[in-house]
């Protein structure tokens, strides 16, 4: 049996866990979907199109990532992978919307 | 940390264990609320009498419904209309119109003679359930939770699928009469196999509705950085192409009549498919302006599964066609996975079989719940705060959801028609009637610990039975009167709530007996370490530790 001091660190740290895949995991799958998105706008696929494909597949990332995410959850560095990748993709969809959107 | 490696599936394991536990209650209601949204418009007509009325022989057309609202309204102009048309599951015209004072008109009027049908005095299940299903009626938060939901629903139906050895054992295998932790093992086992298809693609197609504005959100922070970066609108070309609009010309112009409009439209699209079809909606914006637009849909075809794909724009001062929609095959993908969720084609066995499917993820849920608390009542018998807790949130979102539900239908009955309290109007005050009732069932659950599962089956036994009899009291529509006036919706949600009332009766008549048996095992094992010596001699010895 933990000590309550543990067991309640142990509580905070796994709900940390649990939003940097979960929640935080949303945003890398969303900004994943945009740059997919983006690449296929660029090799000729109808920009309606293309976000709509992704948009629907970005479930599937998400599924990947929540289960990568949770493979090792002694690990620190998944959910900060998971951090720093939605952080680096968000912006570089947020970098590259503006060329898409006004072609 | 000291916790050592797992293998992958015990990983799956203790995420499908843990995530289930924390999004219980959010999955319990949002699938609860969309199985009861199968029915929406059925339980509509329960809960709103006056649209208890019979298809005319001969309809009127919306030109006809229009000029019903002008008249009603003589001093305003009309600049926006929305109107949708009879059918058979809502046998009336919903019209909803903007006037250029910003006064507005909302109205139920009968197809045959255009009289409004009263005022709407309840939000029922197409206000309030169904909002309930996608939005939890909190804005945007509901709107983010439920998306939040629907994503972990799908990793845990994967990682259900991964952490069973046995999945085609556990297809057929159900031990009722097994100690309650393996029955309810393996009742979630099956609901889980037989159903996954159904529950998998109900996921996916409810995530496709909103798809593009779930992918968006996170995109809508780099607006916190940057508030001129447009990068939340890339997802919105997933929607756009649908949808046509142009600036009003400031000019007036004579409307022509929307009637050839929409038989023109069916002519179009009878043609395309091949077979009958109906327009269900019209959309009008600027109107009596030169540039009116006039927009018929098929939003919901009764014959195919597709939603949200027939479109044509008429010009409304001519009469010209302005654009007619042809969905692009991916497109045509997300209207099938769209109009399988929303399910609003004709087919009535498939319905039923919708809600039993429905049923079924709250079975799958519920005996999520109760495997959890059962298995950690053993385990962790020294920490029994934590397994109270989860007891108090399943009894709270299992039987207190049906509860909750129950009171709203009965206070439906219940409230005269202009009731109103604390400037709260009679939609609103059945609104919370409805979350206080679910409120109280926690409180409960958390005082009568086991016991409340069985009283709550009580108090849902007697909610549905009482809901069935207001009904006949309060509108003269009994099972035999309702039968006699084909009011189909009426019957089933009656003969519903009478089943739903049995299955509560009988649930609480086993849990007694259960009960009961625990008690008389208890006595009897009191009464022996008593009456022997060493058993004497041990209970003083424990009450003394």
């Amino acid at each position: 049996m933990m000590p309550v001091a543990r067991r309640v660190g142990y509580g905070i740290v796994m709900a940390l866990r649990f939003f940097a895949i979960c929640v935080i995991g949303w945003f890398l799958a969303s900004g994943v979907a945009g740059l997919a998105g983006i690449a296929l706008h660029a090799v000729g696929v109808p920009l309606s199109d293309g976000m709509l494909a992704t948009s629907l597949l970005s479930y599937i990332f998400y599924i990947v990532i929540v289960i990568w995410g949770f493979v090792d959850r002694t690990s620190i560095w998944r959910p900060l992978t998971v951090v720093g990748l939605a952080a680096l993709t968000i912006m570089a969809a947020g970098a590259l919307a503006p060329g898409v959107l006004d072609t | 940390m000291s916790e050592s490696k797992p293998g992958f599936r015990p990983a799956m394991t203790w995420l499908h264990s843990w995530a289930g536990l924390v999004l219980g209650l959010l999955l319990m209601t949002i699938w609860w609320t969309g199985t009861l949204s199968v029915f929406d418009k059925e339980i509509d007509r329960w809960m709103q009498p006056e649209t208890r009325i019979a298809a005319p022989e001969q309809r009127i057309s919306a030109d006809a419904i229009v000029e019903r609202v002008l008249t009603e309204r003589p001093d305003g102009t009309l600049s926006s209309l929305l109107i949708y048309l009879p059918e058979e599951r809502v046998p009336f015209y919903e019209v909803h119109a903007e006037f250029e004072n910003a006064e507005s008109y909302r109205g139920r009027l009968h197809p045959g003679t255009g009289e409004e049908l009263g005022d709407e005095v309840s939000l029922a299940a197409s206000g309030f359930l169904y909002p309930m299903h996608y939005r939890l009626h909190s804005g945007a938060v509901g709107y983010i939770a439920v998306a939040l939901a629907t994503f972990m629903m799908m990793v845990l139906l994967v990682t259900g699928v991964v952490i069973h050895r046995k999945i085609f054992t556990d297809f057929f295998t159900f031990r009722a009469n097994r100690k309650s932790r393996r029955s309810t093992l393996d009742l979630h086992n099956v609901t889980g196999t037989i159903f996954l298809p159904f529950h998998f693609l109900i996921c996916l197609s409810g995530f496709a509705i909103f798809a593009g504005w779930y992918a968006s959100i996170p995109l809508s922070f780099v607006q916190l950085a940057d508030p001129e970066n447009r990068a939340v609108e890339l997802f919105y070309a997933a929607d756009n192409d649908a949808y046509y609009s142009r600036e009003a010309a400031g000019e007036p112009a004579e409307m022509l009549a929307m009637a050839p409009m929409v038989a023109q439209a069916e002519t179009i699209w009878r043609d395309r498919y091949g077979v009958e079809a109906k327009a269900d909606r019209i959309d009008v914006t600027h109107y009596g302006d030169a540039n009116a637009v006039v927009e018929v849909r098929r939003h919901f075809p009764s014959n195919r599964t597709e939603a949200h794909r027939d479109s044509i724009n008429f010009d409304g001062a001519t009469g010209a066609v302005l654009t007619n929609f042809e969905a692009s095959p991916l497109r045509k993908t997300r209207t099938w996975l769209e109009g399988f969720h929303q399910v609003r084609f004709d087919h009535w066995p498939i319905r039923w079989l919708y809600l039993v499917a429905g049923l079924s993820g709250c079975v799958l849920i519920g005996t999520g719940f109760l495997f959890w608390a059962a298995s950690r009542r053993r385990k962790e018998a020294a920490q029994p705060f934590k397994v109270r807790l989860v007891d108090t949130i399943a009894v709270g979102s299992i039987t207190g959801l049906v509860l909750a539900t129950g009171a709203f239908l009965v206070v439906n009955r219940v409230l005269p028609l202009d009731a109103a309290a604390l400037g709260i109007e009679r939609a609103g005050l059945e609104v919370r009637c409805f979350f206080y009732v679910w409120l109280l069932t926690f409180v409960h659950a958390a005082i009568r610990k086991q016991r409340a599962w069985m009283e709550q089956c009580r108090a849902i036994a007697v909610l549905a039975v009482s809901a069935v009899a207001l009904n006949w009291l309060t509108t003269g529509d009994h099972l035999l009167a309702a039968i006699g006036k084909d009011l189909w919706p009426i019957v089933g949600v009656d003969l519903s709530l009478l089943s739903t009332a049995l299955i509560a009766a009988l649930a609480a008549g086993r849990l007694r007996s259960k009960m009961r048996q625990v008690e008389e095992a208890a006595v009897a094992t009191h009464r022996r370490d008593m009456g022997s010596p060493s058993g004497a001699a041990g209970t003083v010895a424990n009450r003394a530790e």
